[in-house]
């Protein structure tokens, strides 16, 4: 039996009502359950599992459908996925907009937006208005509402993070993907989510600790928007008690932008260090600030600066030697590296590096720097999978690492990959095991091809995420997989062996 | 931990309003945070039919 009950104007992320047709399936003994808003592609599917949903449901309805044995376990069955959709507050109470919280009585500081893009604006300027920081996850925000809400934040002194901003830490909690990276006395301001988030688990792993991770959104330092978060934010780490130490992170932007930054920095009574990823190192020279070109290197600084001890956890001598081992074990045909990425910053790090280092050697893939071609059959390749083109049809791999993984199992399983190299990303807001698929599929793989297959990862991730970054690095280790300490020692590994491959 | 400190680390903490993907609030509240799930709802876009009529009239 099949039935269906549609919620008007009612709207559930995607992520969630992902998750609950499973619980529903499990609990309440249905057959299936789907919990879908009404677009015209959900329709599709909605009609191919055989379920006729009347014409009159809309996009911003949602659709709960389940078939079931019977009338009374298919109605069981819809009222737990409603029931699994309502979010109450602890004091039992149903809220539907801001304005019913009453702030004076129940104080807050900050509102988290992942809304779809066009509805994330209006939310976010009635947050500053009541007094609010806000942090907007969402993207496809029109470049003008960013302007408008950025300049009403700071008219009003509130923080605004984003739009598309995919971490942050204040006050000690890790907002939307961000790591639970240990209190500490450096402040990171990024325009570069995982960038920023590499920052600040290579200062944990270096014994130090993060006062504040401010994201501005990775549009912050384009000419439109002309850093107004980025700046505003400097200003309030500045004046901030439990911070010492400053770090800039994006990736290159606009010029004159960086260079307003920047000329801000100098005159910052702490020290700031930056890395501007991609931008050119003579920018730097005539400015105070520390120019750090990688995102460790930026990490590393500041813990130094701070009064702390750093260094990478492989030397280059290490890395050398490793590399030489790696290399006597391939086969003939054993010529390519293959990297996939979930955190999109880490795949251009990596270009980069592996460009400066192997300007010869031409990768395939969908980052600068790459060419376009199949990534999946070309020679060198590089993938960011959390880039637009994947996403726009499946969850971002943070979230939900099913796409990462069957193209790792591609990879590990296609005889003229040597190197195959990925990351690991953790946090309370993203996928609870991202890494074991990954590690049962590279031991299976090395084991298959008699150890003759050199596999990296970076798990970028703080203690205190609730993946246990030290039990994932160990099941990863166990694997066969070579665990590197950033991203960027694990591009350094894999050019070590791509140059003796290409020699 | 006695009572009064506890009292004010759970202050420290910060207060957030969720409006989107309910893991984020899972995310925060399971940090110790306060933290509230707005369950939001889009705002009512008039009918086309009815937008025109209303453009006619004005």
């Amino acid at each position: 039996m099949k039935k269906i009950k549609i919620l008007h104007n009612r709207y559930v992320d995607s992520v969630t009502l992902m998750s609950v047709g499973e619980r529903v399936v499990a609990e309440a003994g249905a057959e299936n359950a789907e919990a879908q808003m009404a677009t015209p592609a959900n329709l599709e599917v909605l009609n191919m599992l055989g379920y006729s949903v009347p014409s009159s449901a809309g996009p911003n309805d949602l659709v709960l459908a389940v078939t079931a044995k019977d009338g009374d376990t298919a109605e069981r069955a819809l009222q737990l996925l409603e029931d699994c959709l309502n979010h109450k507050a602890d004091d039992n109470r149903v809220y539907h907009s801001l304005d019913e919280i009453d702030l004076q009585e129940d104080p807050y500081d900050l509102v988290q937006i992942s809304l779809p893009g066009k509805y994330a604006a209006a939310e976010a300027e009635k947050a500053i208005r009541k007094g609010l920081d806000v942090f907007i996850f969402s993207d496809n925000v029109p470049i003008e509402e960013e302007v408008r809400i950025k300049k009403l934040g700071i008219e009003c002194g509130r923080l605004v993070m984003g739009p598309d901003c995919g971490v942050g830490i204040l006050k000690g909690v890790a907002l939307a993907a961000g790591s639970v990276v240990r209190k500490g006395r450096i402040g990171i301001i990024g325009a570069s989510g995982s960038g920023a988030q590499e920052v600040s688990c290579v200062i944990e792993r270096c014994g130090a600790g993060v006062s504040s991770l401010i994201g501005t959104g990775g549009r912050d330092l384009s000419r439109e928007v002309g850093g107004l978060t980025m700046l505003h934010a400097l200003e309030k780490l500045e004046n901030d008690e439990e911070t010492d130490v400053i770090v800039l992170v994006s990736k290159v932007a606009d010029r004159q932008v960086m260079e307003k930054v920047l000329t801000r920095a100098d005159g910052c009574k702490k020290p700031v260090v930056a890395v501007f990823l991609g931008a050119d190192k003579e920018m730097f020279a005539a400015h105070r600030v520390h120019y750090a070109e990688f995102l460790a290197d930026a990490a590393l600084i500041a813990v130094r600066l701070a009064g702390g001890k750093a260094a990478s956890i492989m030397t280059q001598g290490e890395i050398d030697a490793l590399a030489e081992t790696e290399c006597k074990k391939y086969g003939k045909e054993q010529k390519y590296l293959r990297a996939l990425y979930c955190g999109g910053t880490f795949a251009e790090e990596s270009v980069l590096y592996w460009k400066q280092e192997l300007p010869f050697v031409k990768f395939c893939g969908n980052v600068p720097g790459t060419e376009k071609g199949n990534a999946d059959t070309a020679g060198h390749a590089v993938l960011d999978l959390g880039a637009e083109e994947y996403t726009q049809c499946a969850p971002h791999p943070v979230f939900e690492p099913a796409l990462r993984n069957a193209k790792l199992q591609k990879v590990l399983e296609d005889e003229r990959t040597a190197v195959a190299v990925f990351d690991v990303i953790t946090g309370p807001g993203v996928h609870a095991h991202p890494a074991d698929e990954a590690a049962k599929l590279c031991r299976e793989a090395i084991s298959r091809r008699g150890g003759k297959l050199t596999v990296i990862a970076n798990i970028c991730g703080a203690e205190g995420d609730p993946q246990n970054v030290k039990r994932i690095a160990e099941e990863l280790r166990a694997a066969g997989v070579i665990v590197t300490g950033s991203n960027k020692e694990s591009a350094c590994l894999a050019a070590a062996i791509l140059r003796r491959l290409s020699a | 931990m006695n009572a009064q400190n506890e009292k004010t680390c759970k202050e420290e903490k910060l207060r957030v309003i969720n409006i989107g993907l309910a893991a984020f609030y899972d995310a925060v509240a399971t940090q110790g945070a306060k933290a509230v799930q707005l369950d939001w709802r889009p705002p009512v876009e008039p009918d086309k039919d009815v937008a025109d009529i209303l453009d006619d009239l004005m």
